[in-house]
């Protein structure tokens, strides 16, 4: 009876170590495999033994199942940090497009404004002169379209934002139903066995979600994880509920009613286009406003021809976008301060004066007040990128962490190879050993006195 | 801490790039020899070199506003002067026609000086492009063809040559010439004229002191204009050494000091192939090597 144990116990050894090379093969070939955590073979010792009079023999190894080397606080550190780096990326990726809009400081606003104030004062020089006249339209007009492109490229900046969120919200309404179905299977089959591939596709999941809107998630008691972001639950179980953008008001909807707080990158597209974004361009109007009201009111102050006074150099209405050069006509600059002297350069002088005057009702000249809207996006872009880079250096160390901690190292399943190999050669033998001692008594024993 | 392979490599990777991003930045640097370009790159000196770009503009212009004045006032001058030597030769003729008896040589004198009358009209009608030299801001001539009429302006030229330094750079044709003082030098040149001719020598005496009158006129806008050219010559020159020192704060503010930028890159390199030599040293073995 007891020989006939031994077979079993050797065999329990021998499929248990076949568990543990097939586990080991599942490793290595997953090696590389995006959100792969490594898995064990966790053995335990029979706990059924073999009762004698003088006490209990083991019955071999039982596989108690296959385990996933997890660590639950690295997977919170690296997803609390997915959020922000990418939120960190994005701010610094829009900013950085604001500002290569400027194309300061060589072919930007600020020289436009150096090469107008040129203009008039070489009309001042010779206002009769059509070459200077035609200069002056040639520098208003060129003025114009920086401004015009400048404020243009903006836009276009806020509507790919627009298109990205809007992108962005629908991978996360995929990825939510995604979360919501894995929850159902990983419930269903956790009865039976632990499903850790599963596992790792809703983990992976989870990443792209930490980095896309901030979710944060909770493991409940059936296996399921609650997906929430900004306190609003998402996820629960197998039901994902979907949100939506408002491009209008600039606000992420959800069937509930209230307006969902989100983090991650979805987070800083938002505060860019209602914030970073919104401001810059009321500054920028604010400065077109500032031009366009003193140039204006200078030009208007002078005369052209017979005594004919300057008309609105720009439409007096306009924003950045909509600047247009009203005065087309070289002839009817107003050059001159005196409607009787046709030789007078006075008020392309005094519009020249401009460079260094400062706009009335704010303090600082044109060229100044461009300056600071420059410096000021230069400051945000700076700051931003220096975040971003910062944020990927702690993101880098956290993501090495978990990777130490789930990834699979190759030599390390190579000793465990060799583990399995040896222990499935032992069992083997202990097998042929009690395979011998069976033959010897079947076949050699009861042949007394033969 | 445990380390796997693919964390290896994820970081070797990362190393990698991190390299390479400073080496692009140092070759971007050393390329254009430019510093910054665009605000981010250093916010503040960004700041700086927009508003040393408008400085220089400003000077720019006013370098090209002063070499107009000066074309005013040289011009004015060198008319002017011409316009004195005739004078003076008027005055001679003058002094000269008290002891000429002969009808004949005193209408020769006469003859003269209508012709030095016409030669001080052109010159008071001379032009600087397409506007009269003398006549203010007016458009035309300076002074009718007979002489009897200013046709200008009080116009003020006036030329910006450096930063809050404004310079007139006409003088009025009204003044130079004596219409403002009621007796202005080409009636004076034809009163000379016909007392001449009539050998009239208490009237030629009268003339005389009112050449010396018109002279002094001149002499004393010629004063002016030699002040006007003095001033403008100092801001040429104040001009010109703001604009080396402009260009050399510029460059400091923008440009790459190009030693240091070629031992940053050398330094770049090293660095570079150091990382990758270390990264294939270190990705290459695993135990597969050596086991049998």
């Amino acid at each position: 009876m007891a020989d006939f144990l031994s077979l079993h116990t050797a065999l329990s050894g021998i499929l248990a170590a076949r568990a543990g090379v097939e586990t080991t093969s599942h490793n290595v070939a997953n090696a590389h495999s995006t959100g792969y955590t490594r898995q064990r073979v966790t053995q335990l010792s029979r706990e059924y033994g073999h009762q004698t009079s003088y006490g209990t023999i083991g019955t071999g190894t039982t596989i108690d199942g296959i385990s996933r080397a997890r660590n639950e606080f690295l997977d919170m550190r690296v997803r609390a940090g997915l959020g922000l780096a990418a939120g960190l990326d994005v701010r610094a990726s829009l900013l950085g497009r604001v500002e290569e809009a400027l194309a300061e400081p060589e072919l930007g606003i600020g020289a436009a404004l150096a090469d107008t104030w040129n203009a008039f004062e070489e009309l001042s020089l010779s206002p009769t002169d059509p070459a200077a006249r035609r200069n002056v339209i040639a520098t208003l007009q060129a003025l114009t379209t920086r401004i015009n492109t400048v404020a243009e490229s903006w836009n276009r900046v806020a509507s790919d934002a627009q298109v990205s969120i809007q992108q962005d919200i629908g991978e996360v309404n995929r990825l939510l139903q995604e979360v919501a179905g894995l929850n159902e299977a990983i419930r269903r089959s956790s009865g039976l066995a632990t499903p850790n591939d599963l596992y790792d596709r809703r983990d992976l999941a989870l990443d792209r979600l930490a980095a896309l809107i901030g979710a944060t998630s909770r493991e409940m008691e059936d296996g399921t994880v609650k997906v929430s972001v900004g306190g609003l639950t998402l996820v629960q179980g197998d039901r994902a509920s979907e949100i939506s953008w408002n491009a209008d008001d600039l606000t992420i909807g959800h069937v509930s009613g209230v307006d969902v707080q989100p983090g991650g990158a979805i987070a800083e597209y938002q505060r860019f286009l209602a914030e970073d974004l919104a401001a810059r361009q009321a500054t920028f109007d604010q400065f077109v406003t500032h031009l366009v009201e003193t140039l204006n009111s200078r030009h208007n102050a002078g005369t052209y021809g017979p005594g004919q006074s300057g008309a609105d150099l720009f439409d007096p209405a306009a924003t950045a976008f909509t600047l247009t050069l009203l005065v087309t006509d070289p002839y009817e600059l107003a050059a001159s301060g005196d409607p009787f002297a046709t030789h007078d350069g006075g008020n392309a002088a005094s519009l020249a004066a401009l460079r260094e005057e400062p706009v009335p009702g704010d303090g600082r000249t044109l060229d100044q007040i461009w300056r600071e809207i420059v410096t000021d996006i230069g400051v945000s872009a700076r700051t931003a990128l220096d975040a971003a880079s910062a944020q990927a250096g702690l993101q880098s160390a956290a993501e090495l962490a978990r990777m130490g901690a789930h990834g699979v190292s190759i030599d390390e399943e190579m000793v465990a190879l060799i583990e399995y190999q040896h222990a499935y050669q032992a069992s083997a033998r202990v097998m042929t050993a009690v395979d011998e001692l069976l033959d010897q008594l079947i076949t050699r024993t009861g042949l007394v006195g033969r | 801490m445990r380390i796997t392979q693919q964390a290896m490599s994820y970081q070797a990777l990362q190393r990698l790039q991190n390299r390479l991003d400073q080496l692009a930045q140092a070759q971007a640097s050393l390329g254009s020899g430019k510093r910054i370009h665009k605000p981010s790159d250093d916010p503040s000196a960004m700041n700086r070199s927009m508003s040393l770009r408008g400085l220089q503009a400003a000077s720019d212009q006013a370098a090209r506003n002063a070499s107009d004045g000066l074309l005013w006032t040289s011009l004015a001058d060198s008319k002017l002067q011409t316009l004195l030597d005739r004078l003076h030769r008027a005055r001679e003729l003058a002094v000269r026609s008290g002891s000429v008896t002969n009808d004949a040589e005193r209408e020769a004198f006469a003859a003269e000086l209508r012709s030095i009358r016409e030669e001080a009209i052109a010159i008071a009608n001379s032009k600087i492009g397409d506007r009269a030299l003398f006549a203010g801001t007016a458009d035309g001539d300076a002074v009718s063809a007979d002489g009897t009429a200013y046709l200008g302006d009080e116009g003020v030229v006036e030329r910006r040559v450096g930063p809050n330094d404004v310079v007139r750079v006409n003088v009025l044709g009204s003044e130079v010439f004596g219409f403002d003082d009621g007796r202005d030098l080409f009636s004076v040149l034809d009163d000379l004229t016909t007392h001449i001719a009539s050998g009239d020598s208490a009237g030629v005496q009268t003339s005389i002191s009112e050449i010396d009158d018109s002279m002094d006129r001149i002499l004393s806008a010629l004063a002016e204009l030699g002040a006007a050219t003095n001033r403008i010559e100092a801001a040429q020159r104040r001009n010109a050494d703001e604009k080396l020192s402009l260009q050399d704060r510029l460059s400091q503010v923008e440009s790459v000091d190009v030693a240091e930028a070629i031992m940053q890159l050398q330094l770049q390199q090293v660095a570079y192939e150091a990382t990758l030599g270390a990264l294939a040293r270190s990705i290459q073995p695993s135990l597969i090597d050596f086991l049998r």
